[in-house]
């Protein structure tokens, strides 16, 4: 056994040696070795049974593809220490919408994905399956059990995904860095809530900047609310932030209370206390809880009732977090 | 304008795919090269007889960048490729984009390719030797020649009708200049600052402009960081970046802009080819050896009478008689 895990343990230098001096050499014929030794690993891999592929389907209606195509890309991506993945994602060309930008800038965040495909054709995405997945897995059926719809369970979708583990999320580290440098110059040591509410919730904006004068709000809205001009609150739109920036902001913030998007699931998967509202479609549950860290209102519960809610909830997560 | 329309097939077998790859270990971060690198794969496929386009973008993370780009590293290529995306979304023929950063798996993705003998840019052999020729226009003025036209880019795969809703919500029936003024200096990675064009000159032509036409809308293009605060005082003026929107949303408007002016740079690039109405300043003289015209001439070779190349470093006066001279020949012309 011992002499096993040594053999192993030399391969694995071996391999890693020689994969760092090609890369090195990188001049004709060094780096046609070079292919064939990464296609030759490439197959290996396959053969041990080690590639591990996921397809995701997004050609039917769904309502914020970056957001339902992160809430999958968070739970394809967990899994064993160590896996990496690669992702196919089928996109439909008729439908297209002016969000694949973001659908990339999200899965640029999972560092375990090693390769991110978009399709707008099935025979490509057939034809690339043969290469990326282990040859055990090839058959019909494990195909088609391969393929999940994008969004297409709605809100179950969105259960699952506040109770299961996630892949890690890695922001860019300057982009993590502008975060906390902004927050330090902004707040200081003072709490700072991140706030991502749509017009007809601008009430709820208002009521909990007036309540909270002690804990410094950032907007996101392109609305912003009327407390936006208030000492203890910021509008970011505007800013040109973009999704990466914004997310780090989310996950450099001491809470989020907003719409259940991508800035939600940053929030989720980083365990910030977050009220995510609304975002569910089809069969809503009336309120779904992880840990009371994590609190999900489908619906649209009654406006003095939610404001009610949130300042409690703001009271005694970030209580809870000096403690 | 309906971008999604699959154009698959039109003049190309669409069974028979161009394998366009860009590996950023030899081939820059750039918007104008990103853009170039596209026109020149939708060329090849066209002269190949292929009716779809399958790219790779290939990224190591050990080595994320090339030796010119010294600056890319394991820790900053996400968010260098992550504001460059949109740019390779902008070929009609686009089948599937696929993104690696593992090397292995590329490797045999490629093997495939060679042995398939499937038509790609760069040559398998190309590849092997680190040679990308990103920059010139020989293939593109050559296709031309023969042709008489050019399979041109389109507006980022799902912008357009964003860009058409937008026009229809912030323009209002107004002539739309894209602007792009190059400021390397405010760049996050200043580099080539002798190419940035002079701001107070375009200030000042914007206002005159704006005071003699208040049909135009000028919306400015570039990253959030590369415009001064004085654009935001300008009259009859949007910028996109202020208003929560990204590149894929700027390609998209400029594709739909009645006109675009700006610095030779990465918007320009677009402007070139994607078939619009261009005022194109501030040409570095090396670049005609790329181009293939003399140093001052008024056109690219597939250029038309609106589509002006401007070797000079502008000024406001040159800026407002090339603007005008357009905007009346434009406004002349019968809506599309």
């Amino acid at each position: 056994m011992r002499a096993n895990s040594k053999l192993v343990l030399f391969r694995r230098r071996l391999i890693s040696f020689t994969y760092r001096v090609l890369n090195r050499l990188q001049f004709f014929p060094i780096t046609l070795l070079y292919v064939w030794f990464n296609a030759a690993l490439k197959l290996i891999v396959l053969r041990l049974g080690l590639g591990v592929v996921r397809v995701g389907s997004a050609t039917g209606d769904v309502s914020s593809l970056p957001r339902d195509a992160m809430v999958w890309l968070g739970s394809a991506s967990s899994g064993p220490p160590g896996h990496q993945f690669d992702v196919c994602l089928r996109l439909s060309r008729e439908n297209a919408a002016a969000e694949l930008h973001d659908v990339f800038s999200v899965a640029l965040t999972f560092p375990r994905i090693q390769s991110v495909g978009l399709y707008w054709d099935s025979s490509s995405l057939d034809d690339d399956l043969h290469i990326l997945q282990s040859k055990r897995d090839r058959s019909r059926r494990a195909l088609t059990a391969l393929h999940e719809e994008i969004g297409a369970r709605g809100s179950t979708q969105l259960v699952e995904f506040l109770h299961s583990d996630h892949g890690e999320l890695v922001l860019p580290v300057a982009t993590s860095r502008d975060a906390q440098t902004l927050l330090k110059r902004y707040a200081g040591a003072a709490d700072v809530v991140c706030l991502n509410l749509s017009m007809e919730l601008r009430a709820l904006a208002d009521a909990v900047v007036r309540a909270c004068p002690h804990i410094r709000f950032c907007h996101f809205s392109p609305e912003p609310p009327e407390s936006a001009g208030a000492a203890n609150s910021q509008s970011f739109f505007g800013w040109g932030l973009t999704l990466h920036e914004r997310m780090a902001l989310v996950q450099a913030a001491d809470a989020y209370v907003g719409a259940f998007d991508e800035l939600g699931c940053t929030a989720v998967i980083s365990r910030r206390p977050a009220i995510l509202l609304g975002g569910g479609s089809g069969v809503q549950p009336d309120r779904v809880s992880r840990d009371g860290i994590a609190v999900w209102l489908p619906g649209q519960p009654d406006p003095t009732a939610l404001t009610k809610m949130v300042l409690q909830f703001l009271s005694d997560r970030l209580a809870a977090r000096t403690k | 304008m309906n971008d999604n329309a699959d154009p698959r097939g039109a003049g190309g077998d669409p069974e028979k795919p161009m394998i366009g790859i860009y590996d950023f270990s030899y081939g820059p971060y750039a918007l104008g090269d990103a853009l170039t690198w596209t026109m020149n794969l939708n060329v090849l496929a066209s002269a190949a007889g292929c009716g779809a386009i399958d790219q790779y973008l290939v990224i190591d993370p050990l080595r994320p960048g090339s030796r010119y780009q010294p600056f890319v590293n394991q820790h900053n290529y996400v968010s260098i490729i992550d504001s460059l995306f949109p740019a390779f979304l902008c070929s009609p023929l686009l089948r599937s984009l696929k993104i690696i950063r593992h090397p292995p798996g590329f490797n045999l993705f490629l093997l495939r390719e060679v042995l398939r003998r499937r038509p790609m840019w760069p040559s398998f052999f190309s590849h092997l030797r680190r040679k990308l020729d990103f920059i010139s226009h020989r293939r593109i003025n050559a296709y031309y020649r023969r042709h008489g036209q050019l399979p041109l880019l389109s507006a980022p795969r799902g912008y357009g009708a964003w860009a058409d809703a937008f026009r229809r919500t912030h323009c209002d029936g107004r002539f739309v200049v894209a602007v792009n003024i190059r400021q390397g200096a405010f760049g996050l990675a200043p580099a080539n600052l002798g190419r940035d064009s002079p701001l107070p000159e375009w200030h000042a032509f914007i206002r005159r402009a704006a005071a003699r036409h208040a049909d135009v809308l000028f919306l400015i293009l570039g990253g959030y960081t590369e415009w001064d605060r004085e654009m935001l005082r300008l009259p009859n003026m949007l910028i996109p970046r202020a208003m929560g929107f990204g590149l894929g949303h700027e390609l998209a408007l400029l594709h739909r802009a009645d006109l675009f002016m700006g610095s030779s740079s990465g918007f320009a690039t677009m402007a070139t080819f994607c078939g619009k109405p261009y005022l194109i300043t501030n040409i570095q003289d090396l670049f005609s050896f790329y181009i293939d015209i003399p140093v001052g001439a008024r056109h690219y070779p597939f250029g038309t009478e609106n589509q002006i190349l401007y070797w000079e470093k502008e000024n406001q006066d040159v800026l407002l008689a090339f603007f005008e001279e357009l905007h009346g020949r434009l406004r002349e012309r019968p809506a599309l």
